[in-house]
C-alpha cells in the first residue's frame, strides 16, 4: 500500500449514486432524477481514464461528485485507500478543471489573483507566481492582466495552473478534466494535450477525463469507460473498444464519429 | 384553472393582511404613549377618571388580548373602536373609503387611458421633434413632486374660486398629472423594447404598420411589463391620494389616518393601514387578471 | 461612458453646486435662519439692482430696504455659525450692515430670512435623502446577500418579510411606522429618527434585487472552483458574490436618494417630520397650507422650486445611468 506502488489505484470509486429530487410543493415527494446509479472506478497514478457518453448520461455529475463539489447520495470514494468522508476532504489531492475555463475565472480578478486564489484561501505563503505560470507555459508578463483579457488557450492553462496550485507538491494526485479541452481550437487543444501529458509524466498525475469526443479520449486515455444513463456499461482499452464494442451505446457513440480513429496513445 | 388561481391569491392576500395586522399591533404596542397620554395634562380629569377610561377602552390589556379582541371585532365587522369618536372603526372608515376609491379609481382609469396611447405614440414617433418636446414635458412633470402639484392646485382653486371643496375635478387632475409621467415612460420603454424584437420586424415586412402595428401587434406583446406596472401604479396612487386628500381637503382615508396618528387612536390607525394594503393587493391582482386575459402565453401556462 | 458624461454633465454640475451651497450654508446665507423679527414679517423678496432711486449707477449692488438703498457688503461679519459642524465662524459671503437684513427670497411670518432657511434647510433634506438611502441599500445588501447566498429558510423568512414591507403603499407604510414612534421629540432627534425610519422601511426592494444578483452569482463556475479550493462560505460571499451587487446597489441608491428627500419633505410638510425651529425644505413649505399665505405671500412657495430642481437633476442622472442599451437603437423608426 505504498504511494509509489503504481499497481494499486490511488482513486477508487465504489457504488457512486446521485439522485436529484425536484420538489414542487412543500411536503410532496417530487420527481426523482437518478443521475448516477452505482458507478465503480479504479484509477492508478500516472494513468488516464476517460469517461465518455452522450449528454445527460451523468458525466458531469460524476466529475463533480468525485471532485467533492457535490455530495453523492450514496457510495464511497477512496483516495489512497482512505475513505473520503465529507465532500471537500481530498481537495489537496483531487482537483477539477471546468469545461469552460473562462467561466471558472472571475473576470474581476487579475491573472495573479486567480492563480494564487487556492493559496490565499489556504493562507499559504509559498507563492512562486512566475514559476507556476511558467509551468503551464504562460509568460510572466500576464500576471497583472485581467483574466478576461486572456485568450481561450491561455485561460485553459491558467485553470490548469490553479488546479496544480491547489494540489500542492504532495506527490501523486488526481486531476479531473470536465470536457476542458472541448472548446479549444485544435492547435491550442494539441498544445494543452502535450502539456498535460508532460505533467503526467513528470508528476505522476492521474487524470479522469470527461469527454464526448471519442477521438480525444482514445488519444489520451489508457482506459475508456462508457457512461450510459448513470451506469458504466462498458470499459476497456481504447483499441479494443473501437474494434469490438460490446454495448449498443458504445456502438452508437462510435457511429456518430466521422471516422473512427483506432490509433491510441501507446 | 383561473378559479383555483384566484382562490390561491385570495388566501395569500388574507395571510398578508394577517401578517401586517399582527406586525402593526406589535409595533403599536412598542410605541410610547397611547390615546389617553394627553389626557394627563387635562386638569379636569382626575387620575381615577383616566384610570377608569383606560380600563374601559381596554388600553391596559396585553398585546395578545388586544389582538384577539380586534380579530373578534373584525369578524363582527367593526374593526375595533375609535376612542376619539367613540364609534366602531368601520363606521368611520366606510364613507371615507368610498371617497378615496372615488378618487383613486377615476385617476387610475384616466391616467392609464391617457398614458398608454401617449406612450405608444411616443415610441412610434421617437425621432420626431414633437416627441422630444413631449418627453421633456413628461420629465419636467415627473420632477414635480405630488406635494408641489397639490399646492399649485390649491393655489389655483383659491385664486380662481371656481372649485368647490366637494368637487373631485381638482384632486383627480393632480393625481392623474402625478401618475402620468411614470406610466408614459414605462409604456414607451416597454414598446420600444418590443419593437426591437424580431417578430416586430417580421410584421413590418409583412406590410403591417401604423396604428395596427403598434396597437394590435406590439402593445399586447408589451402586456407583461405593463401588468406589473399596473400594481405599482395602484400603490403610487394610494400614497399620492393620501397627500392630495390632506392638502385639498378631500374627506377620504388620508386625513382620517393622519388625525388618528396624531391622536394615537390605536384601532383607527390600524384600519386604514390594513385597507391600503388590501387595495394594493386588489390592484395587483387586477393587474394579473388583466395580464391573464391579454397575454395568451400566461393562459397556456396555467 | 462618454455618453454618460455627456448627458449627465448638467445634472451632476447642478447637484454638486447645490450640495456645495448647502454644505456652506452658514457662509453663503446672510442671516441667521432662526432669527425672528416681527417687524420684517412676510416681506417680499428684495431686488438687487445697480441703479439707485436717483438713477445713479453704482458698481456695488444695491438693495432697497424700507425705502432706502443700501449697498451690499461682501465678507461681512455677522451671526455666528458652525461650518461643517466644526469651525465657528462669523464671516458671511454677503450681507448688509446692521441693523436691517437682506432678504433675497423674502421672509416668513416670523420675519426669518427665507434665503438662509432654504440653504440651511437643504442640509436636513439632502442629508436625510443620502443617509436614508445608504441605510436602505446597506440593509438591502446585507439581507439580500444573506437570502440569495445562503438560501434555505433564511431566504424564505427574509423574502416573506420583504413581501410584507412591499405590501403597503410607501406613504402609508412610512406613516404607520412613524405613528409608532414618539410624536414630540427635539428637532435633531426627530431628524435622526426620520432618517432611520425612512431608511429602514425601504430595505425591501434593494434586498430583492441584490438577492437576484446573489442567486445567479453563486452559481458561477468560479464560485464552484473556489469552493473546490476550500473556500469558506464567508469568502465566497464577500469575495465573489458581493462585488457583483455593487452596480445594482449604486443604481438603487441613485433612485432612492431623490425619493427619500421627497419623503422628508412630505413628512415635514404634514407636520410629522422635522419641526420648528429647525428648517427643512418640508417645513418651509408647510405655511402654504394656510389660506392667507398661499394667496398673498407668493415667495413662500419658492423653496418648492429648489425641490423640483433637485428632483429633476436626480432624474436626469438616473436616465443617464440607465441609458438605453444599443439594442434599442437597432430598430429604425417603424411608422
Amino acid at each position: 500500500m505504498t504511494s509509489r506502488d503504481s499497481a494499486s489505484p490511488i482513486l477508487r470509486v465504489r457504488g457512486l449514486t446521485k439522485t436529484y429530487r425536484r420538489r414542487k410543493w412543500i411536503g410532496s415527494a417530487g420527481d426523482e432524477v437518478r443521475a448516477l446509479r452505482g458507478v465503480d472506478l479504479d484509477l492508478c497514478a500516472g494513468k488516464t481514464i476517460a469517461i465518455v457518453g452522450a449528454s445527460g448520461g451523468g458525466k458531469s455529475t460524476l466529475a463533480r461528485c468525485v471532485a467533492g463539489l457535490e455530495p453523492a447520495t450514496s457510495g464511497e470514494i477512496f483516495f489512497r485507500d482512505q475513505k473520503l468522508g465529507k465532500p471537500g476532504d481530498a481537495r489537496h489531492h483531487i482537483q477539477m478543471i471546468f469545461q469552460d475555463s473562462g467561466a471558472s475565472l472571475n473576470p474581476r480578478f487579475s491573472v495573479a489573483q486567480a492563480l494564487l486564489e487556492p493559496l490565499a484561501i489556504r493562507q499559504e505563503r509559498n507563492l512562486n507566481t512566475s514559476e507556476r505560470l511558467r509551468q503551464v507555459g504562460l509568460p510572466e508578463t500576464l500576471a497583472s492582466q485581467g483574466t478576461s483579457q486572456l485568450s481561450g488557450g491561455q485561460k485553459a492553462r491558467l485553470a490548469l495552473a490553479r488546479a496544480l496550485a491547489a494540489l500542492g507538491e504532495s506527490g501523486a494526485a488526481v486531476l479531473i478534466l470536465d470536457e476542458s479541452l472541448a472548446s479549444l481550437d485544435l492547435s491550442v487543444q494539441a498544445q494543452m494535450i502535450n502539456l498535460l501529458v508532460d505533467l503526467q509524466e513528470k508528476r505522476g498525475l492521474a487524470y479522469l477525463l470527461i469527454a464526448h469526443d471519442l477521438r480525444l479520449a482514445a488519444h489520451l486515455a489508457d482506459e475508456i469507460a462508457v457512461l450510459f444513463e448513470g451506469q458504466i456499461v462498458e470499459r476497456g482499452a481504447p483499441h479494443r473498444l473501437f474494434a469490438a464494442p460490446a454495448h449498443p451505446h458504445t456502438a452508437y457513440l462510435l457511429k456518430t464519429l466521422a471516422a473512427p480513429d483506432g490509433s491510441s496513445r501507446a | 384553472m383561473l378559479s383555483r388561481y384566484l382562490l390561491r391569491r385570495f388566501a395569500h392576500i388574507a395571510f398578508l393582511l394577517a401578517g401586517i395586522s399582527a406586525l402593526s399591533f406589535a409595533l403599536l404596542e412598542l410605541a410610547p404613549g397611547d390615546f389617553l397620554g394627553e389626557a394627563k395634562l387635562n386638569p379636569q380629569l382626575s387620575a381615577q377618571t383616566i384610570a377608569a377610561l383606560r380600563e374601559q377602552y381596554g388600553l391596559n390589556k396585553s398585546l395578545l388580548q388586544k389582538y384577539i379582541y380586534w380579530l373578534g371585532s373584525v369578524a363582527k365587522g367593526d374593526f375595533g373602536v375609535s376612542f376619539a369618536y367613540n364609534l366602531p372603526v368601520s363606521t368611520l372608515l366606510w364613507p371615507r373609503m368610498l371617497k378615496t376609491l372615488e378618487l383613486t379609481v377615476s385617476s387610475l382609469t384616466l391616467s392609464w387611458l391617457i398614458a398608454v396611447p401617449l406612450g405608444v405614440w411616443s415610441a412610434a414617433n421617437r425621432r420626431g421633434w414633437l416627441d422630444r418636446v413631449v418627453s421633456f414635458a413628461v420629465s419636467a412633470l415627473l420632477a414635480i413632486p405630488d406635494l408641489v402639484l397639490a399646492c399649485i392646485a390649491l393655489l389655483v382653486a383659491v385664486r380662481s374660486g371656481i372649485f368647490h371643496s366637494g368637487d373631485p375635478v381638482l384632486p383627480v387632475t393632480v393625481l392623474v398629472l402625478g401618475a402620468l409621467p411614470i406610466l408614459v415612460r414605462h409604456t414607451r420603454a416597454a414598446l420600444l423594447s418590443v419593437s426591437a424584437e424580431p417578430f416586430a420586424r417580421a410584421a413590418l415586412a409583412n406590410g403591417i404598420h401604423g396604428f395596427e402595428l403598434w396597437f394590435r401587434w406590439l402593445l399586447p406583446a408589451a402586456a407583461n411589463p405593463l401588468a406589473s406596472l399596473f400594481g405599482l401604479s395602484v400603490a403610487g396612487l394610494i400614497s399620492s391620494s393620501l397627500l392630495v386628500e390632506t392638502i385639498l381637503g378631500w374627506p377620504g382615508l388620508g386625513p382620517l389616518f393622519l388625525e388618528a396618528i396624531g391622536a394615537r387612536d390605536f384601532y383607527l390607525v390600524i384600519g386604514p393601514v390594513i385597507l391600503s394594503a388590501a387595495f394594493l393587493a386588489g390592484g395587483t391582482l387586477l393587474g394579473d387578471i388583466l395580464l391573464y386575459m391579454v397575454d395568451p402565453r400566461i393562459r397556456l401556462e396555467s | 461612458m462618454k455618453q454618460f458624461w455627456h448627458s449627465a454633465r448638467l445634472p451632476i454640475s447642478l447637484l454638486v453646486a447645490l450640495h456645495l451651497a448647502v454644505v456652506l450654508a452658514g457662509f453663503l446665507s446672510p442671516e441667521d435662519p432662526a432669527k425672528q423679527n416681527r417687524k420684517s414679517a412676510l416681506l417680499a423678496p428684495m431686488n438687487i439692482h445697480f441703479v439707485d432711486s436717483r438713477s445713479k449707477l453704482h458698481l456695488r449692488p444695491l438693495v432697497t430696504v424700507e425705502g432706502e438703498d443700501r449697498p451690499l457688503r461682501f465678507f461681512v461679519s455677522g451671526s455666528q455659525y458652525r461650518l461643517l459642524g466644526l469651525f465657528r465662524l462669523r464671516t458671511h459671503l454677503f450681507g448688509l450692515d446692521e441693523p436691517s437684513g437682506i432678504h433675497l427670497l423674502g421672509t416668513d411670518e416670523f420675519g426669518r430670512d427665507q434665503f438662509s432657511r432654504v440653504l440651511w434647510g437643504g442640509q436636513i433634506s439632502l442629508a436625510t435623502g443620502w443617509l436614508a438611502a445608504v441605510i436602505s441599500v446597506g440593509l438591502g445588501m446585507l439581507l439580500g446577500l444573506a437570502a440569495g447566498f445562503w438560501g434555505g429558510w433564511r431566504d424564505s423568512v427574509i423574502m416573506r418579510g420583504a413581501e410584507l414591507f412591499l405590501a403597503l403603499p410607501w406613504l402609508y407604510l412610512l406613516l404607520a411606522v412613524r405613528a409608532f414612534l414618539p410624536l414630540s421629540l427635539s428637532p435633531s432627534a426627530t431628524a435622526l429618527m426620520l432618517i432611520a425610519v425612512i431608511g429602514v422601511v425601504g430595505w425591501a426592494r434593494p434586498a430583492r434585487l441584490v438577492r437576484g444578483v446573489a442567486l445567479s452569482a453563486k452559481e458561477r463556475d468560479y464560485v464552484y472552483a473556489a469552493r473546490g479550493f476550500g473556500a469558506s462560505a464567508w469568502y465566497l460571499a464577500t469575495r465573489h458574490c458581493l462585488p457583483e451587487t455593487y452596480s445594482v446597489a449604486a443604481t438603487q441608491a441613485a433612485l432612492l436618494i431623490p425619493q427619500y428627500i421627497l419623503a422628508e419633505v412630505t413628512l415635514s410638510f404634514i407636520g410629522l417630520g422635522v419641526g420648528e425651529p429647525v428648517a427643512s425644505w418640508g417645513n418651509l413649505l408647510a405655511p402654504l397650507r394656510q389660506f392667507s399665505i398661499i394667496t398673498s405671500a407668493w415667495w413662500m412657495a419658492l423653496p418648492a422650486l429648489i425641490v423640483v430642481l433637485t428632483s429633476w437633476c436626480f432624474l436626469r442622472l438616473e436616465d443617464a445611468l440607465s441609458s438605453p442599451s444599443p439594442r434599442k437603437h437597432e430598430c429604425e423608426k417603424m411608422v
